[in-house]
């Protein structure tokens, strides 16, 4: 076992590194028994997990990155939870498959840890998010005992689906093993199309038509930003499925634009991208905040659009209406607070769901308690009940959660 | 006044005397469901809202008495049964479509709405909700959401906890709450996905808020009869392989294709041994694209014969013989058991060869129906139960069917449910700690244990 003791400013007492699933279980259990606070770390790509306010143990799950089941004629592979995401989509790349979306960062993130987070990226083949691709887990409990969910077929319905319990929950319920994956064929043409409007109206009017098609179009995402000395909304479009299909919605497309005022900027076969879509709101620099509003799907988000049309902040977003998401980055500055009230009282209003994907330590307990999502009382006890039970010493990514 | 008779009072101040049903025989209909497990109930409640939903399962907890949630009772596992009586309550009078909303593609629904009106309703804004079990025309969307049921068409579309996005609820203590949202995205637990499929041991489900998809621009049905199951099997794989996903690929072995061709005369060639029923939807070029790479990999497996479909009724027809094949099946035995195991899909010839030999060993008829694409099978066991001894042997079989599955990494329900037909079942796929971790679930919802006993978890 590889150890590293750092006792440095962010407060870890031992960083982990467990490189067999035996070790993963003791290493688990032995803090678990010590009351030690633990944090599982996949690739470390969130800095506000790396920060904690107590004193912490740090497990990586690097090591645990082998493939552990994959025959590409049944749909489905089973990795340990520290594969990097980039290392699984080239496995399945190389059989002509993906999992149907992209998760942001992709080169540093690790499967598990994208699990855990819960997020899927703005590109979704058939509107797919993380939950419904994941058919199983092989978590560990506070004793250190594995537990096991679902299975490594793609229909089930043996049991609770206890795995649901361990995605998007940012470890707090426990340390994931193993993961097991629907995975889908590769569409064998995509294009993109790369459109500029000057009125959000107008790229509305286009997409509308669009969005049900999540099938064939798997990235429909407006971006805009005050960067550029043009303010101007650009449509990104991937269309993606067989040849003849792709020429068809693209014909389509081509001419709606044109009566919707719309630019044709590039339509591009190698889906070369002037933004980085993939990763947006990610590999952030210090200064930069990152917020995900969520609204329902279809959601057209004017409100949030005229709101930053018409401020000083500096800014970049991505509207991605089929999954009901905007991205926004901001860049920090002296009265972001009072534009954050701002934002929080057009979302209140509106019944928007705000997540803060990335911030630096200064503005995080600032912002602890502006974006407040009204989880309703059961929810919120059923939650507390199930923290109580899983993890029932609070040990397990303590204060990040709940 | 005993108790029983207080607790009546109580029920029919809350439903009315017209929705409660306490007369055995009016009550008999509601001690079984689609499987052969009986319970008799105490009491059978109809209320028409949510809130009338939450007095009685305020009242049950004040009377300690279980409460069974039902739909239209075409449960295959045994999930909706009283096995220890109590309280069912019947939600088939909560069956109102309260909105399509055609611009976010949803539809808000009660949860005694049957599946398949939820599609017609959609179809005038060409839209339509892809789940689709068998028993479609009959079954709730709640009972669909206790067992996350499947269909057919889920090869492509995926199960019911992929169409669902939000789910009112009421809780085992009465609370009425909403899971999920209009959103997928919600933070936080996954209360909806969790709630889903848990059999109704969670509370009571009574609104649903679904995903609509656009209907296709086009649809080709293929029928394909081949002179093996071995050989419709490998197709199946190979079809998959080839990195083609079908809308839906059905299969039929000799005696279900059969008994389907007599009670519908649907086409199916009286040569055959097994039969596919492949499905592709889409846009018309990618339809046709599509059904040559089909065509090109089923060549290899030595089909006997390939009918399309030549318009609508044809393939309704199709269609009918597939959906219909359990009824049809009472031509050769009165009786029937439904295996719901699913195996990895490159694992369908072998496994369906093990299931020959275990029928053979029990001197048993088994029909193989499967939604192949899926490596979901459904081995129906055909017996008469007149005959002493033979349920038992029909159980045993269809037991030793669910091992196969597991042992080939498979599991115990694809879409069924596990219920009170296969809870025994489950150390077979689970150990011990596994289901801790799952009575611990179940504790957290339902600290009584009130809501659906006896179901899931074996009898220790």
């Amino acid at each position: 076992m590889r150890k590293l003791k750092i006792t440095n400013d962010h407060k870890i007492i031992n960083n982990h590194y467990p490189d067999s699933k035996k070790e993963f279980s003791k290493i688990i259990n032995d803090l678990y028994k010590n009351k030690q606070k633990m944090i599982i770390l996949g690739g470390a790509t969130k800095k506000q997990y790396r920060n904690s306010y107590s004193p912490v143990h740090t497990v990586f799950t690097s090591e645990l990155n082998k493939v552990i089941d994959y025959n590409p004629s049944d749909l489905t592979v089973t990795v340990e939870s520290g594969i990097k995401v980039e290392s699984l989509m080239n496995l399945l790349s190389e059989n002509n498959q993906y999992l149907g979306y992209i998760l942001p960062n992709k080169k540093i993130s690790s499967i598990g840890g994208s699990t855990a987070y819960g997020y899927s990226g703005n590109y979704r083949f058939n509107d797919i998010h993380i939950r419904d691709s994941i058919i199983g887990i092989e978590a560990i409990n506070y004793n250190g005992d594995f537990m096991k969910s679902g299975g490594q077929v793609v229909k089930n319905v043996s049991g609770y689906d206890l795995h649901k319990l361990y995605i998007g929950t940012h470890g707090t319920f426990g340390p994931i093993y193993s993961i097991s994956f629907k995975v889908y064929p590769k569409p064998n043409y995509e294009k993109q199309v790369i459109v500029d409007f000057e009125n959000y109206e107008d790229v509305l009017k286009v997409i509308k038509k669009y969005l049900p098609l999540n099938w064939n179009i798997p990235r429909l995402s407006i971006y805009s930003s005050n960067r550029s000395k043009i303010k101007l909304y650009k449509l990104f479009c991937n269309i993606s499925g067989t040849k003849n299909v792709v020429n068809y919605i693209k014909k389509s497309i081509t001419k709606d634009i044109k009566l919707n005022n719309g630019k044709l900027e590039e339509i591009n076969n190698n889906i070369n991208m002037s933004v980085n879509l993939d990763d947006f709101g990610y590999n952030l620099k210090d200064e930069q905040l990152s917020i995900r509003i969520l609204s329902s799907k279809n959601s057209d988000f004017h409100h949030i659009i005229n709101y930053f049309k018409n401020t000083k902040l500096n800014f970049q977003l991505l509207v991605t209406p089929s999954i009901g998401s905007i991205s926004i980055l901001i860049e920090n500055n002296d009265s972001i607070l009072s534009y954050i009230d701002e934002i929080a009282e057009i979302s209140q209003l509106n019944n928007y769901r705000i997540i803060i994907d990335y911030v630096n330590l200064s503005l995080q307990n600032k912002l602890r308690n502006k974006f407040k999502n009204n989880d309703n009382q059961p929810i919120k006890n059923l939650t507390a009940l199930l923290k109580k039970n899983y993890d029932p010493q609070n040990l397990f990514s303590s204060g990040k959660f709940i | 006044m005993d108790i029983s008779q207080s607790l009546e009072k109580k029920i029919i101040d809350i439903v009315g005397k017209d929705f409660v049903l306490i007369d055995k025989q009016d009550m008999v209909v509601y001690e079984s469901d689609g499987t052969h497990d009986k319970g008799m109930p105490d009491f059978v409640v109809l209320p028409r809202t949510t809130e009338e939903v939450s007095k009685l399962v305020i009242l049950a907890n004040e009377f300690k008495i279980p409460i069974i949630a039902r739909g239209s009772g075409t449960g295959l596992s045994g999930g909706a049964v009283p096995i220890h009586g109590g309280l069912v309550i019947s939600l088939n009078r909560m069956n109102t479509i309260i909105d399509i909303d055609a611009d976010s593609s949803t539809a808000t629904v009660e949860a005694g709405v049957i599946n398949l009106e939820i599609s017609k309703k959609a179809s005038e804004y060409g839209l339509f909700y892809a789940p689709d079990p068998s028993s479609q025309q009959a079954c709730s969307i709640g009972g669909n959401i206790a067992e996350n049921s499947g269909g057919p068409h889920c090869l492509a579309y995926g199960v019911t906890t992929n169409h669902v996005l939000a789910i009112e609820v009421v809780l085992p203590d009465g609370e009425i709450t909403w899971f999920g949202d209009f959103n997928k995205e919600v933070p936080g637990v996954d209360f909806r996905g969790l709630f889903i499929g848990s059999e109704g041991t969670f509370g009571i489900c009574t609104k649903v808020v679904v995903k609509l998809l656009q209907k296709p621009q086009d649809v080709k049905t293929m029928l394909i009869a081949f002179s093996s199951i071995q050989d419709a099997a490998n197709a199946t794989t190979a079809i998959i392989g080839a990195g083609i996903i079908p809308a839906a690929i059905e299969m039929m072995d000799k005696t279900a294709s059969d008994a389907a061709e007599e009670a519908t005369n649907a086409g199916i060639p009286k040569n055959s041994d097994t039969v596919l029923l492949i499905e592709i939807e889409g846009f018309e070029s990618d339809i046709n694209d599509q059904g040559k790479l089909i065509s090109d990999v089923i060549y290899e497996f030595n089909p006997i014969d390939i009918k399309i479909a030549k318009n609508d009724q044809e393939r309704d027809l199709f269609w009918k013989a597939r959906k219909g094949v359990l009824g049809a099946l009472g031509r050769i035995a009165p009786n029937y058991f439904l295996v719901d195991g699913t195996v990895p899909r490159t694992k369908l010839s072998s496994v369906l060869s093990e299931v020959s030999i275990l029928a053979k060993k029990y001197n048993l008829i088994v029909a193989n129906v499967l939604h192949a694409g899926d490596g979901n099978l459904h081995p129906c066991i055909i017996f008469d139960q007149q005959i002493p001894g033979n349920t038992e042997k029909a159980l045993k079989l269809g037991g030793d069917i669910l091992k196969v599955c597991v042992e080939n990494g498979g599991v115990l329900s694809g879409e069924h449910g596990i219920g009170y037909e296969k809870r025994d079942y489950m150390p077979l796929l689970f150990s011990e700690t596994d289901l801790n971790n799952m009575k611990m679930l179940k504790n957290i919802f339902d600290p009584e244990g009130l809501f659906n006993p006896g179901k899931i978890f074996p009898v220790e």
